[in-house]
């Protein structure tokens, strides 16, 4: 929402408020930091794209089923109720950029976000179609005639289509994705299936297309406290300063000593191919997203050069400074640890986690009920849950008092995969027998065909007030 | 509208090195609220399900998606017009009687 002014402030503060940003025309980089990135980039795109395709059993092994409120990843289905293992999931998912952090900084950022791994995309079709920095900045500047408009046009075209393809495939994991397929090629798509495909793929467009670096710089807010896990021993991708000044340009055949010079050439192509914009030269910064693009750059500068390469490399402020550097020191075994016992725990938690509930529910409108033959009877309702993946008969036992009868619906009751079923189960006992007015019993589901799965829950038998 | 056209002059006149960027006051207005509204949203339902307050405020059948949608615009609504106060109050007091 562009703020309303009058219209004779209008182009003065526009211009003041936009000036601040100019578009970043980012050089094409070759290099191992690149294909390391275009690696992640396969990996991770190639694995969102193919995946919600992937099915298991008959059914999607990620498919976080919004319909149905359950969450199928691989062979575990999650209920509301499993809300626990989701919250484990998200300290994990912190401490591991922690850990990633203090070990080589912006690793998350340079590699796997998915603003950055999206952008290389987009910048990769744009290379592609308007070609590298100095014609895309041509084209830009160029007056709009035929061929800008069919470049431009095609540009966006491609962009959409992906933007789209991207938001298809993230209401793939919200809803199974081989029916959504069918129903966007009958035109049949639900009215908000539709709005969340085009929401996400504007928003793909937006911030890849578009935003790009200043989604790091405005939006991120890991990119602000992140120098906060930093230490003197973290990896850094940062320019070797003591080596390279005094820069300044040269012939190959000079000797830079001799000219007192330092390595750094100052031919700026670490800047032209920073995708944010910035000089590494003047130390850390952080709209710095460790790319390790300009690494790569400055490498093929000192190859050709002839000089060795590493004048910006990863390295660390202790070895910047001649001091030792050691990897591993007291933050990163804390978080390796924490991390690796989370992880641990979580994984036997999810193994060990009995597929069933047990809810008892006390009738609400009475404590207890006197019957015609002097018995004291409590009414319970009961939820069985079924969260295996194959149906089970379950048997309903009670345990804590002596003497009493128990009526249900049904003794064997048969509850299918993922299905709730509400029964409601009369207890009656001998009010003599009862030690207390409020005996602490105990229900037990079992299931008939296997013996391992079987949970138990507490409830209450209420009595009349005895001495 | 008048006290955004204070902020925006003053904003020009004042030292050029504390103007924040368009994009940057958007951002930071629609972008943490729609972040807290997801998270919201996702606490909202995981506790409350959709069909059953449905139910109980009597609307007609919805689709569990439509619902989810529907509270997630709701949500966003309210975390965005707070952040729009909290960068409203944040003028500073100066700036209101000049």
């Amino acid at each position: 929402m562009p703020k309303q002014n009058s219209p004779a402030s209008d182009e003065a503060v526009e211009a003041s408020l936009y000036a601040k940003h100019e578009k970043i025309y980012p050089r094409e980089v070759h290099g191992i930091f690149a294909t390391l990135r275009w690696l992640a980039v396969a990996v991770l795109l190639g694995g969102y794209y193919l995946a919600a395709w992937v099915n298991w059993d008959g059914r999607q092994i990620l498919l976080f089923d919004l319909p149905e409120r359950k969450f199928h990843i691989l062979f575990w289905t999650f209920w509301p109720q499993d809300f626990f293992y989701l919250a484990v999931m998200l300290i994990i998912a912190a401490l591991s950029l922690f850990f990633f952090t203090a070990l080589a900084g912006r690793l998350w950022c340079g590699y796997a976000c998915p603003q950055t791994v999206w952008t290389e995309v987009f910048m990769w079709f744009e290379y592609k179609i308007e070609g590298d920095r100095p014609k895309q900045m041509k084209l830009d500047k160029m007056p709009w005639n035929a061929y800008k408009i069919r470049t431009k046009a095609l540009k966006h075209i491609i962009w959409a289509i992906f933007g789209l393809w991207t938001g298809f495939t993230f209401v793939g994991y919200f809803t199974p994705i081989r029916e959504l397929w069918d129903s966007v090629w009958s035109f049949n798509t639900g009215p908000w299936e539709t709005f969340w495909i085009f929401f996400y793929g504007f928003a793909t467009w937006g911030n890849a297309g578009f935003m790009r670096e200043q989604v790091c710089m405005y939006m991120c807010p890991y990119a602000r406290f992140q120098s906060a896990m930093y230490d003197k021993d973290t990896m850094v991708v940062s320019y070797d300063e003591a080596r390279g000044e005094p820069r300044g340009s040269r012939k190959r055949s000079e000797d830079p000593l001799e000219k007192g010079l330092g390595s750094c050439i100052d031919c700026n192509i670490c800047v032209q191919v920073c995708p944010t914009g910035i000089d590494i030269r003047n130390g850390e910064q952080y709209q710095c997203i460790g790319c390790a693009a300009c690494i790569d750059a400055c490498d093929d500068v000192m190859d050709k050069m002839g000089y060795e390469k590493g004048l910006i490399r990863y390295t660390t402020m202790n070895i910047l400074e001649g001091s030792e550097s050691s990897i591993l020191r007291p933050r990163i075994i804390i978080y390796a640890t924490f991390l690796l016992v989370l992880t641990a725990s979580l994984l036997v938690a999810i193994v060990n986690r009995v597929p069933l509930e047990l809810d008892v529910i006390r009738d609400r409108n009475e404590l207890y009920s006197e019957t015609y033959d002097g018995m004291i009877e409590n009414v319970y309702t009961l939820k069985l849950v079924n969260k295996d993946q194959t149906d089970h008969d379950f048997r309903i036992t009670v345990t804590g008092i002596e003497n009493f009868t128990m009526t249900a619906t049904k003794d064997i009751v048969h509850v299918a995969s993922g299905e709730v079923v509400t029964m409601a189960v009369r207890l009656k006992a001998d009010p003599f027998s009862l030690p207390s007015r409020s005996v602490p019993i105990d229900f037990h589901m079992q299931a008939v065909d296997d013996e391992t799965l079987s949970t138990i829950e507490d409830a209450k038998f209420l009595g009349p007030f005895r001495k | 509208m008048k006290e955004d056209d204070n902020t925006a002059e003053d904003d020009n006149d004042s030292e050029s090195k504390y103007d924040i960027p368009l994009i940057q006051r958007i951002s930071s207005i629609l972008w943490p609220s729609f972040i807290t509204a997801g998270i919201a949203n996702s606490f909202f339902f995981t506790f409350f399900e959709p069909q059953a307050l449905l139910y109980a405020a009597g609307y007609s059948e919805m689709s569990n998606i439509a619902v989810y949608s529907i509270g997630f615009f709701m949500f966003w609504l309210l975390t965005s017009s707070s952040c729009v106060m909290t960068s409203y109050f944040m003028k500073p007091c100066c700036d209101v009687n000049s």
